[in-house]
This record gives C-alpha cells, sequence and structure tokens, in this order.
C-alpha cells in the first residue's frame, strides 16, 4: 500500500522537477504540459468508463466544449481565466448531464456509437457555426491567465498551474472514487439488476458520472485553450477521443494512478518514437494490440485497487 | 394475524403467455412462507413481481397497507423489501465487506459533497456503518473473512454473504430464491438453522423459494404449491403433503415425500 509519505514525495517531486533540471528546455515543460492536460482527461474519462462501465467514445467532445466555452468568454466576455475555467467545468458538466440523459438507457456498443456520433456532431459545430467559432481558422488570441495581477508568460508558469489542476482533479475523483458513491458506481458496472436490488439507481449514478467525467474534461479544454492562446476544431477529433480512451484503457480502468500512468505513455510514445517517423503510429498501435493479448487489465490495473474503501475491514479481520 | 405483504389477483402475461394467473397470496408477520412448485411454475416470475423487476399486467400488491405495484426495484428495497438470487449474485471481485457495504442505506447514499469534503464527522459516520456490516457479517458468521475476495468464497459462504447483503438494508421481508441450491446435506441443515436465526434475531418475515422438499417442511410455517402458474395449494407442510392435487402435479402422482 502507498503511504501519505510516497504521495507527498511524488508531488514534492512534480514541484522541484523543473528547478532540479537547471537548463530545461521549453520542449521538455511543453510535453510535460500535455502530460498533466491528457492526465486530466484520461482521470475524468475513467470515471465514465473505468467505474461506471459506460464505454464512452466522445470525450473529446467535453474537452472541446470546454476549450471554446472559456476561449469565447474569455475573448467576448472578457472574463478572466479563473472565471472561465469554472464556467467551462460548469458548461460541460452540463452538456455531461444532456448527452448522458439519453445514453444512459444503452449498452456496450449502442452507448459508444451513440457518444462517438455525439462527438462527431460536436466537432461539426465547432466548424460550421462560423460566426461564434469562426469555423475551421479558429479562435486566436486568447488571453493568458494571471494571477494577483501577474500574467503567465513563461512555460514554467503553465508547468504550475497544470500540475496544480491535475492534483485538484486527482484529489477529488480519488475522493468520490473511495467512497459510497464509487462503490456504487462498481456494482452498476459488474450487475445493474443487483445494484438495483440492493437499493442503488442504477440511472441516477451513471449521469454523475457523466456530468462529474465531463466536468473535468471542461477543464483541460479551458487550460488548453488559454495555454496555447488558440482553439480550432483540429484539436478535438474522434482520434483524440480514441487516445484518451486507450489511456484509460492502457493504464487500468478503475484505477487512477493507471490513468495518469497511461497519459504518461501516450504522451511520451510518440515523441521517442519520433526519428521512426512514418512507423511510429503503426508500432504504438501495436503496442496496444499486445497490451490487450496480454496484460488486458492494463500496467496499473483494478489488481492494484485499495481494497475496502472504508479502510475498517483489516483491523476487523486481523485481530 | 398481520398481513405484511398481501396479492390479491396477480396476473402477469408475457405476450401470449400466461406466466402467472389470479395468484393470491400473502405473507404474515412473525412466519416463513415458502413457494414451491415444479420447475417452470412461476416461482421466481412471482419473485420478480415482489421485487419490481417485473409488473403484474392486472392484479394488486399490497405491502403494509400500501399498494406496490409500480415501486422500482430500489424503491422496493426502501421501504423494507430485500431478496437473495437463485445463483448467487455477488461482486466477485470485491471483498466480502464491500460487498455488504454496497447495500448499506447510508453508505449508497452518499453525496458528492460529502465525499469530496470528508470531515472527521463523516470518517465516524463510515466507520460506524462499516462496524453496523461486521455485525450482520457476524450474525452469518463471515465475520472473520472480511478481506477475502468475495468470488474466492466456498459456495455456502456466497449464498450466506449474500443473505448478509439483503439484511443490512435493514429489510423487514426476506425474499430468498432457492437459497439452498448446489449445498450439500450438512450445509443444508446449517442453512436452515442459520435461516431460523435470523429471522429471529432480525425480526424479519421470509418468504422463500426451494426444491428441496425436506428443507422445506422442516423450516416453513406455510407452504404455497404453484403449478403452471397457478396457486393450486396453499397449507401447512402436513396439509401440503397430503394434498392429492400436489402429489399428482408435483411428483406425477408418485408418493417419495422424505
Amino acid at each position: 500500500m502507498r503511504s501519505r509519505a510516497g504521495r507527498f514525495a511524488i508531488v514534492g517531486l512534480l514541484i522541484l522537477l523543473p528547478l532540479l533540471l537547471q537548463q530545461i528546455d521549453d520542449y521538455i515543460l511543453h510535453i510535460a504540459i500535455i502530460i498533466g492536460i491528457y492526465a486530466i482527461l484520461s482521470l475524468s474519462l475513467n470515471v465514465i468508463v473505468g467505474y461506471a462501465g459506460q464505454f464512452a467514445l466522445g470525450h473529446a467532445a467535453f474537452y472541446g466544449i470546454g476549450a471554446y466555452t472559456a476561449a469565447l468568454l474569455m475573448l467576448h466576455g472578457s472574463a478572466s481565466f479563473w472565471l472561465a475555467l469554472a464556467a467551462a467545468a460548469a458548461v460541460t458538466g452540463l452538456f455531461g448531464l444532456l448527452l448522458g440523459s439519453p445514453v444512459i438507457r444503452l449498452r456496450g456498443d449502442y452507448l459508444g456509437i451513440v457518444t462517438l456520433g455525439f462527438g462527431e456532431i460536436v466537432r461539426l459545430i465547432f466548424v460550421n457555426w462560423v460566426d461564434v467559432t469562426r469555423g475551421p481558422m479558429g479562435l486566436p488570441g486568447i488571453p493568458a491567465p494571471s494571477l494577483f495581477g501577474h500574467a503567465f508568460t513563461e512555460k514554467i508558469e503553465f508547468y504550475y498551474l497544470i500540475l496544480a489542476l491535475v492534483l485538484l482533479t486527482y484529489f477529488i475523483i480519488n475522493r468520490i472514487v473511495h467512497s459510497g458513491i464509487g462503490l456504487n458506481l462498481l456494482t452498476i458496472r459488474e450487475d445493474e439488476t443487483l445494484a438495483q436490488s440492493v437499493g442503488i439507481r442504477p440511472n441516477q449514478y451513471k449521469l454523475l458520472a457523466f456530468s462529474l467525467g465531463a466536468c473535468f474534461a471542461g477543464v483541460a479544454g479551458a487550460y488548453w485553450a488559454a495555454y496555447i492562446s488558440y482553439v480550432s476544431p483540429d484539436s478535438f477529433r474522434y482520434l483524440d477521443s480514441v487516445n484518451i480512451l486507450a489511456m484509460v484503457i492502457l493504464g487500468g480502468t478503475a484505477s487512477l494512478p493507471g490513468s495518469i500512468l497511461g497519459a504518461i505513455l501516450l504522451v511520451l510514445a510518440p515523441e521517442i518514437l519520433r526519428y521512426m517517423n512514418d512507423y511510429r503510429m503503426m508500432l504504438l498501435g501495436l503496442a496496444i494490440i499486445l497490451m490487450m493479448i496480454f496484460k488486458p487489465s492494463g500496467f496499473w490495473g483494478e489488481k492494484h485497487r485499495k481494497y475496502n474503501f472504508y479502510g475498517l475491514a483489516q483491523k476487523g479481520g486481523r485481530k | 394475524m398481520d398481513e405484511l405483504l398481501k396479492l390479491e389477483k396477480v396476473s402477469i402475461r408475457f405476450g401470449g403467455l400466461h406466466a402467472l394467473t389470479d395468484i393470491d397470496l400473502s405473507v404474515r408477520t412473525g412466519e416463513i412462507l415458502a413457494i414451491i412448485g415444479p420447475n417452470g411454475a412461476g416461482k421466481t416470475t412471482l419473485f420478480n413481481l415482489l421485487t419490481g423487476i417485473y409488473r403484474p399486467t392486472s392484479g394488486t400488491i399490497t405491502y403494509k397497507n400500501r399498494v406496490i405495484n409500480k415501486l422500482k426495484p430500489y424503491e422496493r428495497v426502501k421501504i423494507g423489501i430485500a431478496r437473495t438470487f437463485q445463483n448467487a449474485r455477488l461482486l466477485k471481485n470485491m471483498t466480502v465487506l464491500e460487498n455488504v457495504l454496497v447495500a448499506h442505506p447510508q453508505c449508497n447514499t452518499e453525496s458528492v459533497l460529502e465525499a469530496i469534503f470528508l470531515t472527521g464527522r463523516r470518517r465516524e459516520r463510515r466507520a460506524a456503518i462499516a462496524q453496523e456490516c461486521v455485525e450482520v457479517l457476524k450474525a452469518v458468521g463471515l465475520d472473520h473473512k472480511l478481506d477475502v475476495l468475495a468470488g474466492s468464497l466456498p459456495y455456502g459462504e456466497q449464498r450466506l454473504l449474500e443473505m448478509a447483503r439483503a439484511l443490512v438494508t435493514r429489510c423487514e421481508l426476506l425474499l430468498l430464491d432457492e437459497p439452498a441450491a448446489g449445498m450439500n446435506p450438512a450445509e443444508k441443515k446449517q442453512l436452515v438453522e442459520k435461516i431460523r436465526q435470523l429471522s429471529r434475531e432480525f425480526n424479519i418475515e421470509i418468504v422463500l423459494i426451494e426444491h428441496d422438499i425436506g428443507l422445506i417442511m422442516n423450516i416453513s410455517d406455510r407452504i404455497v404449491v404453484l403449478d403452471h402458474g397457478v396457486k393450486i395449494a396453499e397449507g401447512s407442510a402436513a396439509e401440503i403433503q397430503q394434498n392429492p392435487k400436489v402429489i399428482s402435479a408435483y411428483l406425477g402422482g408418485e408418493d417419495d415425500w422424505d
């Protein structure tokens, strides 16, 4: 079992990392930031796919809705980044609820297809609603976040911002999945009839998972808009949804450290394999297939799950 | 005697199939009622009607003087009806304690904010909830296996775990769907005692479906016999044994009750 001290050590290391590497270059920081964004996305998708067991394929849509919401608010509403961040989370959460309500009645493949359709519709809206989104040209010139009058310009500042957001996301999702709610979600995933027969309302909890997952994807989107200072429909394609899903599955469903591991692996791998040019995507595909065959529960799968949510059984059980 | 649950002319049809026709039935306080019948008689369908998985096509189901025809399964759990399944349905990759926790009404209604802002008071509450679950597990005799994965329990213990899970919902009416299926005679004997003990200890009414006639005769205060979706007999074990209709329906005319 990982101790509290271990967790503090990891966080401490992440805070000090840029300082330790004195001559850190912007490229490495950029990769670290992208890992952070995808960590939030895969953590949030894990709530929907891993815990609630809803095989959703449209996560990039929530990411995009968050990004556009924040971008439009900052550009036209001249809202601060922090307000835009909160608004993006709320708006995408609401969209999660909207998508969730029809979709939770579906199962398996059908759910996959509908969420995939949702992702495509949202992307097409970004492309075609030219009056608002400027279509494929995107929205440039999004102002950088500022804190106490100091505007973020350096990459290092963005690194700390995303680190804080990842930690916040991890903290909140971790608390939720290790509560009665998480237990309910796992029960629904395993057996809905059983869940009902012990007094759980499956639909209510599936909706909760959808809006929670969407909400944090919106946070990632808002950050992305502010970091790149430009949003366009190209960043929120079907391929991105699949990529996030691959992170969740590769890292391990229903495992939060797994999601982060998945994000690290799938952001790093294409960068490391860059010298192989055209072959890198093929290799990545092969790696995922092999993974599915030999280790279907992911690198850090549920086997590592902390048993007994309330942590009391060990005392009671080993007298 | 008080009637906790009452069925009046309850029928259910699936398309042209009359699964149950005009069933009248009541569960009185303080008794163990058994439902028997040959395969396909409609026993499990009746259970699904009681737990809300199906809705009756006609007739009324009354629980504590309230018509519950339309209540969903989770709503019925809240008013005190719990069940077990024919083939132990457990969360196999979760521990014994987790399997019971999930049914605890205060565990599975935790709110998002309570979960995020885990206050000291909430932590204490959780400890108390877990303790209550341990107590129930103690009653069925599984408190020494809290950390064992449910899937790795022997079959008999899985059935007991299911019962513990139903009990922790604080039910007043417990429906057991073939609790002794797949058990050996020794386990069955223990089970009978366990069911009697739980019924007294938790002060609950029990309705059970069972195939094992010996067990039924032993445990139940009253027996209802179904055949082809119709109630053909009702009475004490002795009365049922004598009933010619039951003998012909259930045993095809042969008499091998013991």
